[in-house]
């Protein structure tokens, strides 16, 4: 009980098919020797193969689009950070307790696109704020004496140092949403400084942030500029801590409790060679 | 121009406002032997840190067989003993209150150890 090749008016050589151009056709569209083999069939293999193929490969250039474009890439961000998590394991050492939310006046990335989606770089990022929600920090930083000078200065900063990787969902178009993942050396830094007393504390925590989890939107102006928003949330963990007072340093070692932290950054970019 | 200088005035008593700083929470150590001759260390007073996060750490040889860490944060102090399994812990709340110690040396010394708040003039 064999099938009958050929015996229902299939075509039977590869010249009878078409290939359809730009698309790779199937080997048994070619070879048509199966009985199951109609032009319908074909047709629908046909169109299976270029959908895994475009989804395999990367989508044709929009035809409003500026195009891919690969080699040096640059971005210049300015945002804002908000603080969440746990600065360490110890009791009411949350990150909001010890720093507010910052301005970040500086993100900055250098590095390439490796392919027409794939974006490789090394990331700056610098935020600047006050002290956190801390109550007996908050009241010491007060400046309530009544008096113009202010004895009393208080200030925060976080920076994160890494690389990142970001991939375009619609690299050719004018519109490109994007994702990304980076790690980082993380750095937070606190400081207070007492002018009555000529004593000024700081102590920089740093660590490492293990996964910094971003979406944006980049409009493509041409191939040279773009402009966008971008989310990001920064998950990172503090090892180490380091405390000087007056500039000799009274600790530094490991964080006996660390727990995670979280910074969620909201930017705006402008990107270079987008 | 009597209200500007007035004004003047009052601007500059409150320019002229003493204002003594932050107050700070101290430790002072004092080690003495069996003798009862004190040992202390040079530098015996630990201003704890204000900021949360903040830590302070100072180790002080007691003999060559026995060393003294005192790490503090700002809601703590705590004192262990290198070469000997004594550890204690003060809140910062029970300053007030002397934190007394003995040890024994490896090398067969005994020390005693007293912690209290307060000191002649803060340092770190």
């Amino acid at each position: 009980m064999g099938v009958e090749i050929g015996s229902r008016g299939v075509p039977t050589g590869a010249s009878d098919v078409e290939p359809t151009v730009g698309v790779p056709t199937p080997p048994s569209a070619i070879v048509g020797h199966n009985a199951l083999a109609s032009p319908r069939i074909i047709g629908a293999m046909r169109a299976g193969f270029a959908a895994a193929f475009v989804l395999l490969v990367g989508s044709p250039a929009h035809a409003d689009g500026p195009g891919p474009r690969r080699g040096f890439q640059m971005h210049y961000g300015v945002g804002v950070a908000v603080p969440a998590g746990n600065a360490s394991g110890a009791r009411g050492d949350t990150l909001g307790a010890r720093y507010a939310w910052q301005v970040v006046p500086l993100d900055l990335g250098l590095g390439a696109k490796v392919s027409d989606d794939l974006y490789v770089g090394g990331v700056l990022r610098v935020g600047v704020g006050a002290e956190g929600s801390d109550t007996r920090v908050e009241r010491a930083c007060e400046d309530d004496d009544g008096t113009i000078d202010n004895e009393i200065a208080c200030s925060a900063a976080s920076y994160q140092v890494g690389v990142e990787l970001r991939y375009g969902l619609g690299s050719a178009d004018q519109v490109n949403p994007w994702i990304g993942y980076g790690i980082a050396a993380d750095f937070g830094h606190q400081s207070i400084h007492d002018r009555v007393r000529a004593r000024r504390e700081t102590t920089t925590a740093r660590g490492v942030e293990w996964a910094r989890l971003a979406v944006g939107l980049d409009h493509r102006m041409g191939r040279v500029g773009g402009l966008g928003p971008a989310l990001a949330v920064g998950l990172g963990q503090y090892t180490h801590s380091r405390t000087e007072v007056n500039g000799e340093p009274v600790f530094d070692g490991p964080i006996e409790q660390t727990a995670l932290h979280a910074w969620i950054t909201l930017t705006v970019r402008m990107v270079l060679f987008p | 121009m009597k209200r500007r200088l007035g004004l003047l005035l009052a601007l500059a008593s409150l320019g002229c406002q003493s204002n003594a700083g932050l107050h700070y929470d101290n430790v002072h150590l004092s080690v003495s032997d069996e003798a009862g001759v004190d040992v202390s260390p040079a530098n015996s007073c630990l201003t704890l840190p204000l900021l949360l996060g903040s830590q302070v750490e100072q180790r002080h040889r007691i003999d060559a067989q026995l060393e003294l860490v005192l790490h503090a944060d700002r809601d703590r102090v705590l004192v262990r003993f290198d070469g000997s399994g004594v550890r204690a812990e003060l809140a910062r709340e029970q300053l007030a209150e002397p934190l007394e110690l003995d040890v024994e040396s490896p090398s067969g010394a005994s020390y005693r150890l007293v912690l209290i708040g307060g000191c002649p003039k803060p340092s770190t």
